[in-house]
């Protein structure tokens, strides 16, 4: 607890500094990255991202200085060159986009390795700490790193602000901004520089290897909980934001744990739980509106039992007990009697003895089971011309989807009719 | 067969068009006349929607032009709508059935300037005339096909052009969302607008428009509909590919050899 109060008050300087640095990243990285999550670019983004290294390696090669300063032009160039090969090999060549992506990403890394080794087995190799580049040393931001980090973070946010229309457009419709007569090359020429940019910015503190992680997790958790793209930029900004303080403490608390690979775990965990988490679109609430559906149909084939037996003795009075129910079509017995006991609280039966019959509600709603099961039989046997004996599997689905609207449109396309394809009544 | 037609709101000059040196389009060349229904019909792989895309300049062209309204299209982009095919964007996007047909108003307002009240009443209003009103807060990818077909022809509509180009715009849509649609293409035409379609379906082709192309790779016939849409021509479209012009088109693909120099 101590700790923790310590760790948010913010008064160790290097503690600052990283908090702040590895903040000013990871959102300008993830407001950015929501462009590149819809346009579908987060290969790209990878493949850019591992293209950094042979510029950071030549910069300090030909400047040997190893300030951000320095190194960062050096990657912005050759990952801006690595993203121009991607394009130019899809234009130019037959080559398909991934196969374009594979290859600039290991021809760019695959050099960058080489010179790595071969800086590492140089005089001032060992001291030059460029490998930390692989997967970020985000305690390594000095006060001037910061500078560097808020004027591009700077940047960022302020032209996707200024330019949020277009990048929405050409993102959604591309052809359609190009008919408009916006000119999408140019955009588009925008929108990937500044990803080059937040890339590059971001590969001290997590490194080439993970970047792509941070360009596109917080966009993707986002996507989770919203429809609308102003929250789900703002709401990606705040996954990411999270998930670096995470980042930051755990490697505040274990001093020997990185900062830049457990901000992305943490990035991760929260993607991760917004797929299953999330309302409407997560996992969990899939399944229980899967699990209601299953419920309602299971009380709906009860009642629908209920009524076909009362159908066929003639007397809906007399019920039906526990055995008689599974003998004519077999529940679990632990179900049955949770969807009795539910259907006895809603009113939908009335029990006495051991025998369960429909209450007045009951019987309604059972005959309308009955009614949809054999409209839909009679639309099948008729519209789509499948015999009488094949369609009663169907029916027995979708009784349980059909709306009133679409009752009414069957009943009028079927020209009210009375009786099934098996001769039998259809209710009304 | 082929109708001259004099002061056309769309000239196709000598257009050919190839995809991967392979040609698509050869040497298409026809005009329309302002306020027509016109059709673009033809078998698979005509190059129908090729046609419409070269017109709007998104694919580059071999040779030839498209004049509309006698200018170039940058002259008049504010007159010209385009309808992308449905398929062409994913409807997982998170927007909802107002931003999207609101993106038709983007030109008028430019890059950077606020849409105003006055632009989402139009939005609103070109909603409700494709039957969507109730809709126009609904996630996008919610909707049904013929919801989103609806959709993207609000869009159109906020644009107010007056020549609008659709690109397959019955494609898996449901027999109510097209007649609608058809109807409300009429009503268009009827204001002095005029409508070029990519479309299959010949039976409401003959029926509800009033001007065809018929395409197959070249141009086949372009005039009313009365006047070309015969069995012969028809024939000569859907009959399949000119044996001599496609085996020359396989061979310049084949050497990647361009077909105009």
């Amino acid at each position: 607890m101590k700790d923790l109060l310590q760790f948010l008050s913010l008064q160790d300087p290097n503690v600052r500094y990283v908090v702040l640095g590895t903040l000013l990243v990871s959102i300008s990285t993830a407001v950015i990255g929501n462009f590149a999550y819809l346009r579908k670019r987060a290969l790209v983004g990878d493949a850019v991202a591992h293209s950094v290294l042979p510029g950071i390696c030549l910069a300090f090669m030909l400047q040997g200085s190893r300030s951000l300063w320095v190194l960062l032009p050096g990657a912005f160039i050759s990952g801006w060159l690595a993203l121009m090969s991607i394009e130019l090999i899809n234009r130019k060549s037959r080559l398909k986009t991934d196969i374009a992506i594979a290859l600039v990403l290991s021809v760019f890394y695959g050099l960058g390795v080489l010179l790595l080794t071969f800086i590492q087995q140089g005089e001032r190799g060992s001291q030059s700490g460029l490998q930390h580049f692989l997967f970020g040393q985000a305690a390594a931001i000095l006060p001037g790193d910061l500078s560097l980090f808020a004027f591009t973070g700077a940047l960022l946010c302020s032209s996707v602000i200024l330019l949020y229309r277009p990048f929405k457009l050409m993102s959604f419709d591309p052809a359609f901004t190009q008919a408009m007569g916006w000119p999408l090359r140019r955009l588009e020429w925008i929108l990937s520089t500044l990803t080059v940019l937040a890339i590059v910015t971001g590969i001290q503190t997590v490194g080439v290897v993970l970047m792509a992680a941070l360009l596109i997790s917080p966009a993707l958790a986002a996507r989770f909980w919203t429809h609308r793209l102003p929250r789900m930029i703002v709401l990606s900004a705040l996954f990411a934001s999270l998930a670096s303080v995470l980042g930051c403490y755990v490697s505040f608390r274990q001093s020997h744990m990185p900062t830049g690979p457990w901000i992305i775990v943490m990035m991760s965990l929260l993607a991760f739980a917004s797929m299953l988490l999330a309302p409407e679109k997560g996992w969990l609430s899939r399944r229980l509106a899967q699990g209601q559906h299953q419920w309602k149909v299971n009380a709906e084939n009860l009642l629908k039992l209920l009524y076909h037996s009362g159908e066929q003795s003639g007397d809906f009075q007399i019920g039906l007990t526990r055995e008689g129910i599974i003998a004519k079509r077999y529940f679990s017995p632990l179900m049955l009697r949770l969807q009795l006991w539910s259907l006895l609280r809603g009113a939908w039966l009335s029990k006495e003895g051991q025998h369960y019959r429909l209450s007045e509600r009951g019987m309604e709603r059972g005959a309308r089971l009955a009614r949809l099961h054999r409209l839909w039989e009679l639309y099948l046997t008729r519209y789509l011309r499948i015999a009488a004996d094949h369609v009663h599997d169907d029916a027995e689905a979708m009784e349980h989807l059909i709306t009133p609207q679409i009752e009414a449109e069957l009943e009028a396309a079927l020209d009210y009719p009375e009786r099934d394809p098996h001769n039998r009544d259809i209710p009304r | 067969m082929k109708e001259p037609v004099s002061d056309p709101v769309l000239e196709v000059h000598d257009l050919t068009v190839s995809y991967r040196k392979k040609p698509a389009l050869w040497d298409v060349d026809f005009s329309i006349p302002a306020g027509v229904l016109a059709a673009i019909v033809g078998p698979n792989g005509a190059g129908k929607s090729t046609l419409i895309k070269a017109i709007m300049e998104l694919i580059p062209t071999a040779s030839g032009y498209a004049r509309l309204f006698g200018r170039s299209l940058d002259e008049v982009r504010d007159k010209v709508s385009y309808v992308p095919q449905r398929e062409s964007v994913d409807w997982d996007f998170p927007a909802s059935v107002l931003d999207v047909v609101l993106m038709g108003r983007y030109r008028h307002r430019g890059l950077f300037g606020r849409m105003r009240e006055r632009d989402k009443r139009i939005a609103r209003e070109c909603l409700h005339q494709v039957g969507m009103e109730a809709l126009s807060g609904r996630q996008i990818a919610q909707l049904s096909g013929g919801q989103q077909q609806r959709v993207f022809l609000a869009r159109a509509l906020a644009q107010e052009a007056d020549l609008y180009l659709m690109d397959e715009p019955f494609a898996g849509v449901d027999a109510a969302t097209e007649e609608a649609v058809l109807n409300l293409l009429g009503q268009l035409r009827d204001q002095g607008k005029t409508i070029v379609v990519v479309h299959h379906d010949l039976q409401t082709a003959s029926k509800y428009f009033d001007w065809m192309i018929m395409l197959n790779t070249r141009l086949v016939a372009a005039g009313p509909r009365e006047k070309v849409f015969t069995t012969e021509l028809l024939q000569e479209t859907y009959g399949g590919k000119l044996t001599l012009l496609n085996t020359l088109a396989e061979l310049a693909s084949k050497q990647e050899i361009p077909i105009r120099e």
